[in-house]
């Protein structure tokens, strides 16, 4: 049973303007450290690059159906080798979720997120399931 | 990163070109330096700011972010519903308020503050806001 879904669109401008604004405050204020470790080296990469991330957390928190949980408990990963983004809820995001789920744990959600950026924009959709209803 | 490179190779003991004895850089004598710049290193605990005085700085600030609609800005104007911000001005505009009254929020605490109000609440109760 799908148990929620959500997309964010996100004008990656504002990142770079942000960036250039306030460095590494503003970045170390909203992303998970290791969002933050496996920023891409080219600066010129780093706005996109947030700015994807950024349309994750809102597109979680879409799907989510609610706001106010934190930016830092929502982000994504990748493992060496595969090029899908895994996305990862911890804390008030997993509490959330396990709440609208209605489950005790999380090992029969699967969560799901799509990225995608095209020049100015970057996108991200979002869906999460429980497998066991 | 030169700035860094600079502290670490600095020699801590330079001898003076004068009377040959030993000094060191003020930077390993830090309880000088508090004492020389106290009033600028730390404040005493138990001062606030007047809270008109926050109430004022604090609607400056939301002011100059061009994004906010002017007319509807009031003491009491909520960041998201009053002044159509998103979640990305909000972050920025609460770190304005931390460089105006030069405060360090932890992250835990700056996403929690959500209108005018909330900023001037949380600067009236700090002890450290300038």
């Amino acid at each position: 049973m799908i148990v929620g879904i959500g997309t964010d669109l996100v004008h990656i401008p504002r990142f770079r303007n942000l960036i250039s604004k306030h460095g590494d405050k503003i970045i170390n204020r909203l992303f998970h450290i290791s969002e933050i470790n496996n920023k891409p080296l080219m600066e010129e990469k780093q706005a996109q690059y947030f700015a994807s991330r950024w349309a994750v957390k809102e597109a979680t928190l879409k799907a989510l159906g609610k706001g106010g949980l934190g930016s830092k408990c929502i982000y994504v990963t990748k493992t060496n080798g595969n090029p899908s983004p895994i996305l990862c809820l911890e804390g008030a995001s997993l509490e959330r979720l396990k709440e609208i789920a209605n489950v005790q744990d999380d090992t029969s959600i699967r969560k799901y997120v799509s990225i995608s950026h095209d020049k100015d924009y970057a996108v991200a959709t979002v869906l999460l399931e429980n497998v066991k209803n | 990163m030169p700035s860094f490179r600079n502290i670490t190779t600095f020699a801590r003991f330079t001898k003076c070109a004068v009377n040959g004895s030993i000094m060191r850089p003020s930077m390993i004598t830090p309880m000088r330096y508090a004492t020389a710049h106290s009033s600028e290193v730390v404040q005493p605990s138990g001062t606030f700011l007047n809270k008109d005085v926050v109430t004022e700085r604090v609607l400056n600030v939301v002011r100059r972010y061009e994004k906010v609609d002017q007319s509807k800005l009031t003491a009491e104007s909520n960041f998201y519903n009053d002044l159509g911000l998103d979640s990305l001005d909000t972050a920025e505009v609460v770190m304005e308020v931390e460089n105006e009254f030069q405060l360090e929020i932890p992250d835990e605490e700056a996403f929690k503050l959500t209108s005018v109000n909330d900023c001037i609440q949380y600067v009236t109760s700090n002890p450290l806001a300038k």
